[in-house]
């Protein structure tokens, strides 16, 4: 069963788009409900993989945006001097990814985390499987371009 | 259409990835009023094995963990003493874990490097008699790793590619805390501890 089986690809996916392991849980969660609820929708036109695939990243896409509404009436927090110490890695690979278009994220995290073949993921995005060859290939030349120079300072 | 993977960029998106959740098949059909409608027997079966699964997956990882805490894995050590001055001094310690180390006469080379091509390192800083410096960085032929600007006690991680990883782990590479520069001593290889906090 592909809930069970591919669980945590789903998970990794979603906690790529909100950063936020339950959250994450909870969106995989939303996207089965909601698959389940209309599954008589499913007309066999397409694979059910990417017919799943679309329900997780748009329950996590939805949520994201909930989140995001929340924290508009929020303060930013400024770090301070001494926090700001550490080599913040995981931040400058966030905002690395967040330079990219959302087609090139959402390509990437099912590439990589979903382990899914470009034919898949163009299936489940509803696009060519040669632009989806193209936008990874951005994708990638943009993030090895940001991680090297992560590292050269 | 060559469909590869970038390590690098596998490796820095690690970070994100989702392995050890159970997933909650009984929660979703409850969620989604699948209770005692149609096909009970097999819904009654799916929700046993889903439990099941559930039940069974955290106390499996738990007897995996303490099995595998028992083993050391492969991996680098790294300390460098810079005195800075009367009184006060800084060290840094660098750590690698999970990366096979092979050695000979040029000194240390990965054996296996057919599915990466990125190592990442753990750092800590300690200051002794100071509190604040103005910078440290690592200086390798060609890269420069900034690890910190101003620093104080702290530690963070860097990802470097292989070639650049060996060139440190071989004591090619220079440490400059503040206005002081030391030379990186090669890596002790060797077996480290299993511990999550590494």
């Amino acid at each position: 069963m592909v809930y069970l089986s591919r669980f945590n690809e789903f998970c990794s996916v979603a906690n790529a788009i909100l950063h936020d392991r339950e959250r994450a849980k909870d969106a995989v969660q939303d996207a089965f409900v909601a698959a389940l609820r209309r599954r008589r929708q499913w007309r066999g036109e397409g694979s059910l993989d990417a017919w799943l695939w679309r329900a997780v990243l748009n329950a996590a896409q939805d949520r994201r945006r909930k989140h995001e509404a929340i924290l508009v009436s929020e303060t930013p927090q400024v770090p301070s001097v001494e926090t700001s110490t550490s080599f913040d890695e995981a931040g400058d690979l966030a905002d690395a990814l967040a330079e990219l278009t959302e087609r090139q994220r959402l390509v990437l995290f099912l590439r990589y985390y979903g382990d899914l073949e470009y034919r898949q993921i163009a299936e489940t995005l509803g696009v060519r499987p040669g632009t989806v060859a193209a936008t990874i290939h951005q994708a990638q030349e943009h993030l090895r371009h940001r991680l090297g120079a992560l590292v050269d300072g | 259409m060559a469909e590869t993977r970038d390590p690098l960029i596998a490796h820095a998106l690690e970070r994100w990835r989702i392995q050890d959740e159970a997933p909650a098949w009984q929660k979703v059909l409850a969620r989604a009023g699948h209770g005692a409608r149609a096909r009970p027997r097999k819904i009654a079966a799916a929700v046993l094995v889903a439990g099941a699964i559930a039940v069974a997956a955290p106390a499996f990882a738990l007897v995996a963990r303490h099995f595998l805490s028992r083993h050391a894995v492969p991996g680098t050590t790294t300390t460098v003493h810079v005195e800075l001055g009367p009184g006060r001094s800084a060290e840094l310690h660098l750590r690698s874990r999970g990366s096979p180390l092979g050695r000979d006469a040029s000194g240390f080379y990965f054996p296996h490097t057919e599915t990466r091509n990125a190592r990442s390192f753990r750092w800590s800083l300690d200051l002794r008699g100071l509190d604040r410096v103005a910078g440290a960085h690592i200086a390798l032929q060609d890269r420069v790793i900034r690890l910190c600007s101003p620093c104080s006690d702290g530690g963070g991680r860097f990802v470097l590619r292989d070639e650049d990883a060996l060139e440190l782990l071989n004591g090619r590479g220079t440490l400059t805390v503040g206005a002081i520069r030391h030379r990186v001593a090669p890596s002790a290889g060797g077996r480290l501890p299993r511990s999550r906090s590494s």
